[in-house]
């Protein structure tokens, strides 16, 4: 619609407009692949926005804001509403131009309030008095997704802001030092850990933050906290009678910051500095359109949600957004969201990390308060010396370094030592030849494909070693740095760890279910039954689906709110009258804590099936007449097991255990997928971890240092078990 | 004649091994017999069938029209089919010369080779993004199949190395005597004699490649890719989108239509499958 008008009106200039709920990943990808759109606009918790405005490639608009407005009324940067262009602002540059414009409020059920007699809270005491009446009331206070950990992190930074103000908060966010350890500031922790111990729904840790908004218009929960993109994001979905009530967060007493000020979270445009000045002005002079009262007022109307223009009248809201027009039309003062978006990664991961623990009760908001200190000073002593390596880990590192290298060593000796022997394998020159492979021939044959495979497969697998020794955004000029990314990754960093272990779980836990599970059905299909081949098909079925749809197919078993799972639990509950099982609606499954549990009944229907077969199949090589035997000297079925099968099979099992190790190894579709793209620090993978460093971080040179850690550990882990078996095999 | 002890148990591990399956089966039947209800009743109604008056087929149009899955099925029948094809072809040719052929260097070819099928996918990725990127091959069909093919030649070579050394030695100087070329011979007599192997690697391939997600996801992301995205990615996209959009019907219908070309080849060839996966297993 715009465009059209807009190409209407400036003739010549086509306008190419995409959008992609993704949208924020593309343009990372697009902006690492060095192919910038001219504009762009997305969520800041996917692209690296600082970055690219500190690298120049996103343009600085201060100066054009200083010129006028499109309609030459004002200058530009006075049409904004105030505390708009706060967010973007990096380094004195102003980066990103607010357009659609969101406000953080407490949505309510008007309805429910007005049938209780319970009245909007005014200060944080009265909130919390409030939760405790409506939950007497027996109903669930707050509705909140625990998959964005932002949601609930919305509920300090408001509290936070009015207790140390606008100045105050912008000291915390650029890292101060002892900003963090303010009493202020851990109180405001705690008003986010009491509302969340208080007051949130059960079930929250597993919500999404469209289940979380649609249990609120349910009925089932009497507030949530969202933007004002609630109202766009469910349309269709309000029942026509839910009268929708909007309110800024609650205040203290002794809270400094304006009280009105609201919680907002611009989605800013951006336009790339392309080089071309044309194309560069033709942006600007869109986004001026784009940013002009009519086009504002247009856009509220049009996307029912709030515009960042002044000015726009009341009347182009929607009945619905009216309060929400209202709050931000009062509003004084803005702070925001991105702003915590922009901190550094490593601030950010550990912000996610200790958020969840406070949220779930594990730690006090002074220890909050003490590892966000702690990270803030790490960061800042990396701005001064971005070489600087701090020993968080150094046990652990040290042993992985040692373990490694031992390995590699036995590897190497055992290789040296058995070059003298016999050579075994592929056979050399006997009469399994044809002939001489003649250059020709061998070209032809295998030159296509050694060539394919060495440009796609090894010449960048080759390359990893080489990246993963250099510092690079993928837009400055790559700076080898020696070790620095394998001394930082094994020594510092707190994510790589999370993630080893994770891994280490995956190559593990999985097999100590699969594999007897796997035995046992093997067994009982070999002794015979009626319709064995029907099951091994049935079995194997879910391993050859695998991938994305048996992975988002669980995502749906798993629903908090009758998913199979919790739908099963539940009515087994009601049919035994066992109240612990009936009550399992709502458990989340796939919240951070649970997750890694949560995938052992994957693995199980997943995993399963292959393995049964492998071992079926190696059970069938076994000579009937042994267990014939066994059963004349009136040997028990399981004694037949331990002492015939389990031997004879004991290399097919140890190849099982090896496709499970690497597999472990390897995960990544598993965790990306069930936690949406987007993994807390906590539930990594190093598979995940990779590419978070890769697009979200552009921290490419330690992308490839995950890699090759990761190569590493895959090769030693297969290495070592086809060692053993050779050497079992000689001996044998 | 069987003593009832004897009978009993049987019935039981027959029981034990029709739950395992049931529990296998019921998830898949259930998105199956969902995709056809309503948004709002797949979770408010969990179980419930849907009634044969309001069947949703609107679910299945959405997806295969609104969220493009006519589009990124072109795009997976298309980069899954050449992928498949070139695999087998070079991975054949490759494999034949190598295991049949003496070379001073064929042994060092074929472990490096045989080396790939350890190498794990995210090794090479973050070079490999930037080295597409320079050919132009980023965010495009061409990139994505070579990338397949180049990671699905290590399986193919060894599986088909296997079966080419099994192939009796005087059927090849028979067929040099009757005056056939080397390629003549490979493609008129040997290759032919290979096939339960080639249709092994084009199975395997086929399954593995169509559930690609990884490689897609990374190579396919830029928003220049609308000619490429294959049903994984668009799959992976509409349950992001399904966050915002809460439209479930066009999800499950959407892992619906993933899933049964897999299914069809899957119940097709299921014997070969299974000993396949059997084989595979005995020769490792």
């Amino acid at each position: 619609m715009f465009k059209r008008l807009f190409e209407a009106l400036r003739p010549g200039v086509k306008i190419r407009i995409y959008g992609d709920p993704r949208i924020g990943v593309q343009i990372a990808i697009r902006a690492i692949g060095g192919d910038y759109p001219d504009v762009a606009s997305s969520g800041a918790e996917d692209v690296p926005w600082p970055t690219l405005i500190r690298a120049g490639k996103v343009l600085d608009l201060t100066p054009y804001l200083q010129g006028p407005n499109w309609e030459g009324d004002a200058r530009w940067i006075d049409t904004f509403l105030p505390g708009a262009l706060d967010p973007w602002r990096v380094d004195g540059r102003i980066g990103g131009l607010p357009c659609a414009y969101a406000s953080w409020t407490v949505w309510y059920n008007r309805a429910m309030f007005r049938a209780h007699g319970w009245s909007e809270p005014r200060t944080w005491d009265q909130f919390f008095a409030l939760c405790a009446r409506i939950k007497a009331a027996g109903i669930a206070p707050l509705s909140m997704p625990g998959t964005a950990w932002y949601y609930e992190n919305t509920i300090m930074t408001a509290a936070c802001y009015n207790l140390v103000g606008a100045a105050g908060w912008q000291a915390i966010n650029e890292l101060k030092p002892g900003t963090r350890l303010d009493p202020r500031y851990i109180r405001a922790a705690a008003v986010e850990q009491r509302v969340m111990q208080e007051c949130a729904m059960r079930g929250w840790q597993g919500e999404t933050h469209t289940g979380a908004e649609r249990v609120f218009l349910q009925g089932r929960a009497a507030m949530t906290i969202s933007g004002s993109w609630l109202v766009n994001e469910m349309a269709g979905k309000i029942p026509d009678d839910f009268e929708l009530g909007a309110m800024n967060f609650p205040v203290f007493p002794d809270g400094v910051g304006d009280p009105s000020a609201i919680e907002s979270g611009p989605d800013s445009f951006f336009v790339f500095a392309t080089g071309d000045a044309v194309r560069e002005r033709q942006a600007i002079d869109f986004l001026r359109f784009l940013t002009s009262r009519a086009r504002a007022a247009a856009f509220v109307r049009e996307i029912n949600s709030p515009s960042a223009i002044r000015g726009v009248p009341l009347s182009a809201y929607s009945p619905r957004m009216q309060e929400t027009a209202r709050i931000i039309a009062r509003a004084g003062d803005a702070y925001a969201m991105p702003q915590i978006m922009m901190l550094p990664p490593e601030i950010r991961q550990v912000m996610t990390n200790v958020s969840e623990q406070l949220m779930a009760g594990r730690i006090t908001p002074l220890d909050f308060a003490r590892r966000l200190e702690d990270t803030a000073a790490l960061v800042r002593a990396h701005q001064v010396n971005p070489a600087r390596v701090d020993d968080r880990h150094p046990l652990a590192g040290a042993l992985l370094l040692a373990g490694v290298a031992a390995t590699w060593l036995w590897l190497f000796r055992g290789w040296m030592g058995r070059r003298g022997r016999a050579r075994h394998g592929l056979p050399s020159t006997d009469e399994s030849h044809f002939g001489r492979l003649r250059t020709p021939m061998g070209l032809g044959f295998v030159g296509p494909a050694f060539l394919l495979y060495v440009v796609f497969v090894l010449a960048p697998g080759l390359a990893a070693f080489e990246l993963a020794f250099t510092r690079w955004n993928g837009i400055a000029p790559r700076a080898w740095v020696g070790a620095f990314n394998f001394r930082w990754l094994l020594f510092e960093s707190d994510a790589f760890w999370f993630a080893l272990k994770n891994n280490l779980f995956l190559m593990v836990v999985p097999s100590l279910f699969v594999v007897p599970f796997a035995l046992l059905c093997a067994t009982l299909i070999h002794r015979g039954v009626r319709g064995g081949g029907f099951f091994r098909v049935v079995f194997l079925f879910p391993n050859m689906l695998g991938g994305i749809a048996a992975i988002l197919l669980w995502l749906n078993v798993y629903q908090p709110h009758g998913g199979l799972a919790n739908a099963f639990l539940v009515d087994l509950g009601r049919l035994l009258h066992w109240r612990r099982l009936a009550a399992c609606d709502g458990f989340p499954w796939l919240s951070t804590d649970h997750l890694y549990m949560a995938l052992i009944p994957i693995y199980i229907w997943m995993a399963c099936g292959f393995n049964l077969i492998l071992y079926l199949a190696a059970m069938e090589g076994i000579d009937p007449q042994l267990y014939e035997a066994a059963e004349l000297d009136g040997a028990p079925v399981w004694r037949q097991f331990f002492v015939i099968t389990l031997p004879l099979i004991r290399e097919v099992i140890t190849i099982s255990v090896v496709f499970l190790v690497i597999g472990g190894l390897n995960a990544f579709d598993l965790i990306w997928l069930l936690t949406a793209q987007d993994p807390s620090p906590v539930s990594n993978t190093l598979g995940t971890l990779l590419v978070i460093s890769m697009f979200r971080n552009f921290e490419i040179g330690r992308a490839a240092a995950i890699a090759v850690v990761l190569f590493v550990l895959v090769f030693a882990a297969s290495a070592v078990v086809m060692r053993a078996l050779k050497r079992e095999a000689i001996e044998a | 004649m069987r003593s009832p002890p004897a009978r009993i148990s049987r019935a039981l591990i027959f029981a034990a091994l029709a739950g395992y399956a049931l529990w296998v089966v019921f998830p898949m039947i259930w998105v199956a017999y969902s995709s056809l209800k309503g948004d709002r009743d797949i979770f408010n109604r969990t179980f419930a069938v849907p009634s044969l008056g309001a069947l949703h087929f609107e679910n299945y149009r959405n997806a295969w029209h609104e969220a493009h899955f006519r589009d990124y099925f072109f795009h997976s029948v298309l980069i899954t089919g050449a992928s498949v094809a070139l695999i087998v072809a070079l991975g054949a040719m490759a494999a034949y010369a190598l295991a049949r052929f003496y070379h001073p260097l064929g042994r060092a070819v074929f472990w490096l080779f045989l080396a790939g099928l350890m190498l794990p996918a995210q090794l090479a990725i973050v070079p490999l993004f930037f080295e597409l990127r320079g050919m132009g091959l980023l965010n495009s069909r061409v990139g994505l199949i070579l990338v397949y093919t180049a990671n699905g030649l290590p399986f193919a070579i060894f599986i088909l190395a296997g079966f080419f050394r099994s192939l009796p030695r005087a059927l090849y100087e028979a067929a040099v005597i009757d005056g056939c070329g080397e390629f003549t011979a490979f493609w008129r007599v040997l290759l032919p004699l290979a096939r339960p192997g080639l249709v092994t690697v084009a199975i395997f391939e086929f399954i593995g490649i169509w559930k690609e997600y990884f490689y897609a996801y990374m190579l396919l992301g830029g928003d220049t890719a609308d000619r490429a995205r294959t049903l994984p990615l668009g799959l992976a996209n509409l349950s992001v989108a399904s966050l915002f959009r809460s439209d479930y019907g066009m999800l499950f219908a959407g892992i619906v239509l993933v899933t049964v070309p897999i299914l069809i080849v899957y119940v097709v060839l299921q014997r070969h499958i299974v000993k396949g996966v059997a084989a595979g297993a005995l020769k490792g």
